[in-house]
């Protein structure tokens, strides 16, 4: 039996018996070292040692980082600064919430937490102004997208890990398409809501208190600037800018917002371990199958495959994104890009297309795994936010999925998007 | 047998704060020398790559008991619950065995590195202290796999491990919103 064979054939087993998707990964590559007779030592050794990765240390302190401010405090002055300037603007409040996801995503690297701060916040207040929990879930959701496109970002720090691309030109690159979709997102909820007649009749304009929650916020906007200021003037690696992200949290939640407790703060670094415990054994494992996968020649056959289907780049690339949107369906964010980018990397750059861009059009694809069920996590989160079941929420978000799929066809078409600003920055 | 299991989730839940705050305290002390000080130290990128380690395979194993191990199961829920049970039974007596094989390969691994040190570039610690902890932290890692095995609510637990983190993110988040809005609403 070919090894090639015997490493689908176990990985798809253990996948459909529910083995965690790390075991998965790691007992085929154990069948694989038994069938290609290479020494059992070589696993442990690639295990043991995939880890010892200055650059994944900026994994579990994002995520930290992210934590400490939403249970500091932050996220309630972010969404306090916007409150004022709605008036009778139609889906006001959903207006909010997507600039709210925008600005709370410039500190936090992952979707749902983002969903989980702002929605907590927003949903009760759609609620009392009379929005339909569903269409309220929905759009929390679809903000909460935006954790991962606007830097810093999970899922850009694994796809620069496995890819070898640099982590803050990814992050760079990430910028503008966070913006232009938040903009597309908001869009999208202000018509919605003109369409269901969502506004509040009687709220005003009111500049002073806009000022008056600005001075309160001003710490809270000040997180941002510091975490990627860093990293873009090239002060700081990632993994330091992380660093300073915890500590300035630390410091502004338990000194000036004091919402933070010694039991709170211990229950954070539990759940900050949880979280990258569960993540990083996906990374440990991936690195053998990997290089197992690669001394197969395995990517690289795929690759050809793929490429062989059409020599038109813009034909390849809405292939690899309609893949990419069909796995996002059933798989981790993390674990998908593990997997998928030693395969469709070369592919891709095979056709001229630049690692950054794509790993912008990556992320921007997972965010549509965020929204489509059976694996939507951040329908999840609005789910035990608003009570709806996920199957409705997921109507309420098929606008901003097709929006997404719009953006994702969008920065196919103008590369400059993404790549304007890492070559201003890094003179590429 | 289950009060090893509360002493090893408490042992875990210490060495994860302490391994986390010295993870934070080393790289922080590492920009703030560079930039306070003006002084840049060496060490304190392996030290901090050691620490992560031990963090992480920790934690990777801490995150068993709460079920939170990342798995594919859409598919496995539209299945009779008791043929479910199977199929996740058979393919954690799997996991199980993985983790046997890496325990028993990390120990031939170690012996090896006894034989032959294998040390790191600028702190010379001999690389069989960073990983002899690797194995034990898989042995207990391991017994948790089995234990989850036995508990009643074993399929559930499973099958729900990302409506369960929804469920936490939600829970803290929201007691922090109403926390922080009884303060704001002060003046």
């Amino acid at each position: 039996m070919s090894v090639g064979l015997a490493i689908s054939i176990s990985f798809v087993i253990c996948l459909l018996l529910g083995v965690p998707i790390a075991t998965a990964m790691g007992i085929a590559s154990l069948v694989a070292i038994v069938v290609a007779d290479l020494p059992l030592t070589f696993l442990v050794q690639v295990l043991f040692e995939a880890l010892n990765s200055f650059p994944l240390i900026a994994i579990p302190l994002f995520i930290l980082a992210g934590a400490i401010m939403e249970r500091g405090g932050l996220s309630s002055r972010i969404v306090a600064i916007f409150m004022p300037l709605i008036g009778k603007t139609y889906g006001g409040l959903a207006i909010v919430t997507i600039l709210a996801c925008m600005f709370f995503a410039a500190i936090s690297g992952s979707g749902p937490p983002t969903v989980a701060a702002i929605g907590s916040i927003m949903i009760p207040s759609m609620l009392r102004q009379g929005y339909s929990a569903q269409f309220a879930g929905g759009v929390t959701a679809s903000g909460g997208t935006l954790g991962i496109l606007i830097p810093p970002s999970v899922p850009m720090i694994i796809y620069g890990v496995s890819s070898e691309t640099s982590i803050p030109q990814l992050f760079a690159a990430g910028i503008l398409p966070g913006v232009a979709v938040g903009i597309m997102l908001t869009l999208t909820a202000y018509f919605l809501s003109r369409r269901y007649g969502y506004r509040s009749a009687d709220s005003v304009v009111d500049l002073g208190e806009f000022l008056r929650a600005l001075r309160r916020g001003i710490w809270a906007v000040l997180a941002p600037v510091i975490i990627l200021g860093g990293i873009y003037a090239s002060v700081f690696t990632p993994t330091e800018s992380a660093v300073v992200a915890v500590v300035y949290g630390l410091f502004v939640s338990t000194f000036i917002y004091r919402e933070m407790s010694l039991t709170k703060l211990k229950e954070t670094f539990l759940f900050c371990a949880t979280i990258s415990g569960s993540v990083l054994v996906i990374i440990a494992t991936a690195t053998i199958f990997g290089q197992i996968l690669t001394l197969q020649n395995i990517p690289q056959d795929m690759a050809a495959w793929i490429a062989s289907l059409s020599d038109n780049k813009y034909v390849i690339l809405l292939v690899v994104c309609a893949v990419l949107i069909f796995v996002g369906m059933w798989m981790d964010t993390i674990a998908q890009i593990i997997l998928l980018t030693p395969v469709l990397l070369p592919v891709v750059t095979g056709m001229g297309v630049d690692p950054v861009h794509f790993g912008i059009i990556f992320v921007l694809c997972c965010e549509i795994g965020f929204l489509t069920p059976p694996l939507g996590v951040n329908l999840f989160v609005a789910m035990r936010l608003t009570g709806c079941s996920v199957e409705s929420l997921s109507r309420s978000a098929l606008p901003y999925v097709l929006v997404l799929i719009l953006a994702i066809i969008l920065m196919i078409a103008f590369p400059a998007i993404t790549l304007w600003i890492p070559d201003l920055l890094y003179g590429r | 047998m289950k009060r090893l299991l509360s002493w090893l989730n408490w042992f875990d839940r210490a060495a994860i704060i302490v391994l986390l705050t010295l993870l934070v305290a080393v790289v922080f002390l590492q920009v703030a020398s560079r930039f306070v000080f003006n002084l840049p130290i060496e060490w304190s990128e392996e030290m901090a790559r050691f620490l992560f380690i031990w963090f992480c395979w920790l934690g990777c194993s801490y995150a068993t008991v709460s079920f939170h191990h990342i798995r594919i199961t859409a598919h496995l829920r539209l299945l009779p619950p008791v043929l479910a049970k199977f199929l996740l039974q058979l393919g954690d007596l799997l996991w199980i065995g993985f983790n046997a094989v890496v325990v028993v390969g990390g120990i031939m691994y170690l012996g090896s590195i006894l034989e032959y040190p294998y040390r790191s570039m600028i702190t010379d610690i001999n690389m069989l202290w960073i990983f002899l902890p690797i194995p034990v932290i898989f042995l207990v890692f391991t017994l948790r796999v089995f234990v989850n095995l036995l508990r009643p609510d074993y399929v559930e637990q499973t099958l729900g491990e990302q409506e369960r983190e929804a469920a936490e993110e939600v829970e803290i988040a929201s007691s922090n919103a109403n926390h922080s809005s009884d303060r704001t609403s002060k003046p």
